[in-house]
């Protein structure tokens, strides 16, 4: 439609609701414009410009810069700058008659964003857009929506520096705690020991009840510092290092085997069901795992008044990563947890005292341990319960298990190209043992002697100043145990004082930690491999490459070994293996056949001299042999592999430890595994002489 | 009221005052936190008590706490954050004045629940100016005053307030200032 430009209320009309107006003929003159307008082109002289020509032109992008083009493009929006004049428009254009000629009219406002980027010296006023348009709002927008992003960067940064703040004082703060515990447990420890030995003395009532009350809240309280070192090694950051190898089978043999006395004591069947056994060690965090297992049977064994407690483990799938996820569980039947109580019971310091356990009540401390420490694990530990019908605790942690026995030999392989060179000591008050050790650590270079007693070794060592660069002591000694004799090797008067590295079937974290208390400088978990005396002296024994690695050549003998140990595998006895082939075919590689055919041998005639030494003894009820040959027994054939009658002699051994005696009848379970076991020890070396 | 006035005030106060300072008001206002987003509504009584306990700690009277806040608002906040739209509001002071409802206005679109005061211009003659400021909320005279004196600098006005004089009204605040320039 075309307008009567005659008509000047209409032109005023287009002016009030527009600012940017210019009125053009058909040769493109700027026939009129709006005041805004003019006071730009008067900068320039161009009040007469030809408008297609004042302008280049942003949009429509098909437009062609003439007059007929803008009149075909009247309803499209119009994006116009003049460098010029220095005036950008946006609109669009209109049919506009003038005095009967027609003509184009071009309604819009001053192009803000062009405006502010090209021609800042010249601001545009608020009145400069009309009060329709957006222009203006968008600018108040976008300036308030940065300065909102302003103020959250800033909050933000504030947080973090807070954030920061706490943790660099939560660190300070647990290093704090951690040195103050290490500070109190060793007067502690101290205590505890002089009760102990209170305790020997013949006293009246009431001082017998103040020592029990002193022992109980000393323990309770050494208790509460260990639970604070515990939690404190969590937060360091050095967790590759915590990293170890083990194999699964014996971590859950060894937390039942510390449970079992007090198992026995009350009275509770304890045993591991199932009957899957991980062939392939894993390497994880193994102190923690460790101390989730005790706790949960500690917690298990405290609560049942009578019946059983199993704990079990499986595979329960192999991960994409590799690792594989294992399900443990402890199954108790107590009294079962109330339900207002489950989610309680993983707090700090929440005890479930009841008539039957409040002789038992302990700082609460134990499940909260083990959530935490299932957690680092990568798991979640969970419990089911009813009351009445006893208790559940799972959890499943991914686990990385090493991938066969080709690249862990590979490994070795790769060690045994280097030797050690120095001077040791080993100290064992087991023949086998000690023999066992020596021969293993010549392998690997070292000029080795030996003490077969706590007390020897320190006569040794005060015997020939500087002579020896390594001790390896056993802890479970009698007379002088091997923490006594490393603290008074250590305080031997000398000026090359040798390293002691602490040897124990046993890895708990409180031996580990009176090992390093003693002075020790390093602990190793028996039976132990040359990667684990590698790791322990390569620090500060020099190694050199090997001239002759004296080993078992990897050929198929070997492979037909495996496979026998394989068969052996179905060959079980109430759900433990009664030879695990893989220890025996490790002192092959490390020793050779010939060296561990004596050795065999020796476990041999000295087992045979032990089970008559054992019979003697129980037939005079001497408990201190007793113990002492069970414990000799077991660990000998865990040694060799034995598994079925090495656990059998563990559980005796905490039958004895807590004072039960062992009937004749307990011994005869043994002897049918102790048969077994060595007929396939005897069996695999013979195969593997053969072959 | 928006978070950017309560920021400008902890502003102004670390500013000349310094963070300690600040730290000690903001205890003594009990507001828990001082992390204003310049955008988010905030409780008014959170702003009067800051504003009450800035001149507890300085020792100075409300009424002078809030001129030197409406002096700060205009130097610091405005004319650094949002000078694109001071610059547009107007050339001089009196059309800046005269252009300030508009402004508010155009806020109002972008801010559903901004309630901002209104400021009507009048001329008088003998270069006497009437602005008549109505607010819904009480007590912020002085900050307009501060406020008033703070633009003429800015728009290099020669400008006296020769008269401030409350009104009568049902509820919040109306305020007539007298202005004289030169």
């Amino acid at each position: 439609m075309t307008t009567d430009t005659d008509n000047v209320q209409f032109w005023n009309d287009l002016n009030r609701l527009f600012t940017a107006v210019f009125q053009i003929d058909e040769q493109g003159r700027i026939v009129r414009s709006s005041a805004l307008v003019r006071r730009f082109q008067a900068t320039d002289g161009a009040l007469e410009s030809n408008f297609f020509e004042l302008f280049d032109f942003k949009r429509p992008t098909a437009f062609d810069g003439t007059f007929a083009g803008a009149k075909n493009n009247k309803g499209k929006l119009f994006l116009a700058f003049s460098e010029s004049i220095g005036l950008a428009v946006r609109g669009q254009m209109m049919d506009f008659s003038h005095h009967g000629l027609a003509g184009l009219c071009f309604v819009g406002v001053p192009w803000l964003w062009w405006m502010q980027s090209n021609n800042p010296d010249t601001p545009l006023l608020f009145n400069d857009f009309p009060i329709h348009d957006a222009q203006m709002d968008q600018l108040f927008f976008m300036t308030t929506q940065q300065t909102m992003v302003d103020d959250l960067q800033l909050v933000n940064d504030e947080l973090l520096l807070a954030k920061n703040e706490v943790d660099q004082l939560h660190v300070s703060r647990s290093k704090y705690f951690h040195h103050i515990s290490h500070e109190m447990r060793t007067p502690l420890n101290g205590i505890i020991s002089t009760l102990a030995l209170l305790k020997e003395d013949q006293h009246d009532h009431r001082t017998e009840e103040l020592i029990r009350l002193g022992s109980h809240s000393a323990s309770r309280l050494l208790e509460v510092i260990n639970y604070t070192l515990d939690t404190a090694s969590l937060e360091t950051d050095d967790t590759e290092e915590q990293q170890e190898l083990f194999d699964l089978n014996s971590i859950i043999d060894d937390s039942l085997a510390l449970i079992q006395a007090r198992a026995l004591q009350k009275g509770i069947e304890l045993r591991r069901a199932g009957q899957q056994y991980f062939e392939a060690p894993y390497r994880g965090r193994l102190q923690l795992l460790r101390q989730v297992l005790s706790n949960l049977l500690a917690n298990a064994i405290k609560f049942t008044q009578e019946g059983l407690v199993v704990i079990s483990a499986q595979m329960r799938e192999a991960q994409a990563d590799g690792r594989h996820l294992i399900a443990f569980s402890v199954v108790d039947e107590g009294p079962g947890i109330p339900e207002d109580d489950l989610v309680r019971v993983f707090e700090p310091f929440v005890t479930g005292v009841t008539e039957e356990t409040q002789n038992e009540q302990g700082t609460g401390l134990g499940l909260n341990i083990v959530k935490r420490f299932v957690a680092t694990l990568g798991g979640t530990v969970t419990v089911q319960s009813q009351p009445g019908e006893g208790s559940t605790f799972s959890f499943a942690i991914p686990l990385t298990p090493v991938e066969n026995k080709n690249s862990d030999v590979s490994v070795r392989s790769y060690e045994s190209d280097y030797q050690l060179t120095g001077t040791a000591l080993v100290v064992d008050d087991m023949p086998i043992n000690l023999t066992l050790n020596a021969q293993l650590l010549q392998t690997m270079g070292l000029t080795v002697d030996t003490a077969s007693s706590g007390k020897e070794a320190v006569a040794k060592v005060m015997g020939s100043p500087g002579r020896f660069d390594a001790v390896f002591m056993d802890l479970d000694m009698p007379e002088v145990s091997g923490f006594e004799a490393a603290q008074q090797i250590l305080a031997l008067p000398m000026d090359a004082v040798p390293r002691i590295i602490a040897l124990s079937a046993h890895s708990s974290h409180n031996d580990r930690q009176r090992a390093s208390e003693a002075g020790m400088d390093r602990f190793i978990v028996k039976p132990f491999v040359r990667e684990d005396i590698i790791d322990a002296v390569q620090d500060w024994l020099p190694m050199s490459p090997k001239k002759d690695i004296n080993r078992v050549p990897e050929d198929s003998s070997e492979q037909a070994f495996l496979d026998a140990s394989s068969d052996q595998k179905n060959n079980e006895l109430d759900g433990v293996l009664s030879f695990e082939a893989g220890k025996i075919e490790s002192l092959i590689q490390e020793l050779g056949v010939a060296v561990t055919k004596t050795l065999v041998s020796k476990f041999l005639a000295e087992s045979s001299d032990r089970w008559d030494g054992l019979q003697k003894a129980m037939a005079t009820d001497d408990v201190d042999v007793t113990s002492r040959e069970t414990h000799t027994l077991g660990s000998s054939c865990l040694t060799f592999g034995l598994l079925a009658a090495g656990q059998r002699f563990r559980h005796l051994e905490a039958q004895v430890t807590a004072g039960k005696l062992i009937s004749p009848a307990d011994l005869a379970a043994v002897e049918g595994p102790l048969a077994e076991g060595i007929w396939q020890l005897e069996a695999a070396l013979q195969k593997k002489e053969s072959s | 009221m928006y978070g950017v006035i309560n920021k400008s005030l902890k502003d102004m106060i670390i500013e000349q005052f310094g963070v300690e300072r600040w730290t000690s008001i903001l205890s003594r206002s009990g507001i828990p936190a001082d992390s204003f987003l310049s955008l988010r509504s905030y409780d008014d009584e959170r702003t009067y008590a800051l504003a009450q306990a800035c001149a507890d700690e300085l020792q100075i009277p409300l009424g002078a706490a809030l001129k030197s806040f409406g002096e700060h608002w205009v130097q610091r906040t405005l004319d650094n954050e949002y000078s694109a739209l001071v610059n547009s509001a107007g050339a001089h002071l009196v059309e800046f004045l005269q252009n300030l409802n508009a402004l508010h206005d155009k806020m109002a679109s972008t801010f559903a629940d901004y309630q901002p005061p209104s400021f009507d211009v009048e001329s008088l003659p003998g270069s006497m100016i009437s602005i008549m400021y109505t607010s819904q909320r009480q007590g912020l005279t002085a900050f307009v005053e501060g406020l008033l004196l703070a633009l003429a600098r800015r728009f290099n006005q020669g400008m006296d307030i020769v008269g401030i004089e409350p009104q009568k009204v049902q509820f919040g605040e109306q305020t007539r200032f007298m202005l004289r320039l030169h």
